[in-house]
């Protein structure tokens, strides 16, 4: 089942801002390897969820996987065929926003080639660029 | 054992965000020196920092710091490489931090442990996790190592290796809980299928905090609002 939020302190938000890089979520803290966003945007919780059985599937059950966003922003859609007004649309499916740097998922206890291409597929699911890094790569 | 480099530094005047921008633009690298004196702005060239940081296959660096002051006045420092931060897209080293220590002082730091072999237990299906990447160690420089090996070639499904259990270098004594695993081999996890029948994440929708609170703060207030009308009635 797709990720969304247990408890909400309001139902509805306003868009915000997603310009600069990311600061926090942009080091490898739990696996030796993950996926990296080099764009910024919006990441549904389907797309997540799309990405992770990706993932899943073709480590074969053996690594060990985690989901290092979270999908804690809604979005609102109008219904089709409706007039302008009448106030804010109803929630419609809920987003995790990312910046450039950010880490999305962090994978471990696999050999570097099945990481690879599992992170391969997990991206296509993404509507963003991302990039394969190593905990090893880097220093 | 880790390696001591050598390393050129300059003291720095520059602070501030706007300033730091035309230090890096200039092709150095600020960072900092602190230990038991003050601490101390420094700038180091970028490229000579890169290419000792490389030649290192540890995070635990030790440098040979030959600082440069004001008048290019040079004084010998001994450092250990305490964090570096990198830009998170370009990886460009944006900061350094460097802690000044002693020879004949203990030191504290982390030290990355690595495992050596593939387990028994990962070869019949368990799923092997490292779920401690570093030490905390307290040693002397000079028996500082780069890295704790670990062969785990023996670990089955089930097992661990504790940080008590770890075999560690002449004149390191570790500060972890000696209790805690560092490495273990888990049984494979057999992912839940969603039933047919289970309820769609359009359907569930989350619970909303303040309408709740609303709700009974709301309450009192009135029931307070109701008593003041009374008594001016």
């Amino acid at each position: 089942m797709a990720l969304l939020p247990k408890r909400v302190k309001y139902r509805k938000t306003q868009r915000g801002s997603r310009k600069g890089f990311a600061s926090r979520n942009v080091n490898i803290d739990f696996g030796a390897y993950a996926l990296q966003t080099l764009e910024r945007g919006w990441i549904t919780n389907v797309q997540i969820e799309a990405a992770r059985v990706a993932l899943t599937r073709n480590m074969k059950r053996k690594g060990k996987l985690w989901i290092r966003i979270f999908p804690d922003k809604s979005v609102t859609a109008r219904p089709p065929e409706t007039r302008m007004g009448k106030g804010k649309g109803q929630p419609e499916y809920w987003v995790a926003v990312v910046k450039p740097g950010n880490i999305l998922f962090e994978l471990d206890g696999l050999p570097e080639a099945v990481a690879r291409e599992s992170l391969r597929l997990a991206a296509t699911k993404l509507a963003l660029r991302t990039r394969f890094i190593t905990r090893a790569g880097r220093f | 054992m880790a390696k001591t480099l050598f390393l050129k530094a300059h003291t720095r005047k520059q602070i501030g965000r706007t300033e730091l921008k035309a230090v890096r633009k200039a092709g150095k690298v600020p960072g900092v020196l602190y230990g038991k004196q003050n601490s101390q702005p420094i700038e180091i060239n970028e490229k000579e920092l890169t290419t000792v940081l490389h030649k290192s296959s540890s995070e635990n660096v030790l440098l040979d710091l030959e600082l440069h002051d004001e008048a290019d006045k040079a004084q010998k420092r001994l450092a250990l490489v305490q964090d570096v931060q990198h830009h998170p897209l370009e990886d460009y080293i944006i900061h350094i931090d460097l802690h000044e220590i002693a020879q004949d002082e203990k030191l504290r730091t982390e030290v990355a442990v690595t495992a050596v072999g593939e387990p028994i237990g990962a070869k019949s299906g368990g799923i092997f996790e490292t779920l401690l990447r570093t030490l905390h160690v307290e040693c002397l420089p000079k028996d500082l190592p780069e890295s704790i090996a670990v062969d785990v070639s023996a670990l089955d499904i089930g097992q661990s290796i504790h940080v008590g259990s770890i075999a560690l270098p002449a004149g390191v004594t570790v500060l972890n809980h000696k209790e805690l695993s560092v490495f273990a081999v888990a049984k494979p996890k057999e992912e839940e299928e969603p039933k047919p029948g289970a309820a769609t994440a359009e359907a569930v929708q989350p619970e909303v905090i303040k309408e709740k609170k609303t709700d009974e703060a709301a309450a009192p207030a009135d029931a307070k609002g109701g008593d003041k009308k009374d008594a001016k009635k």
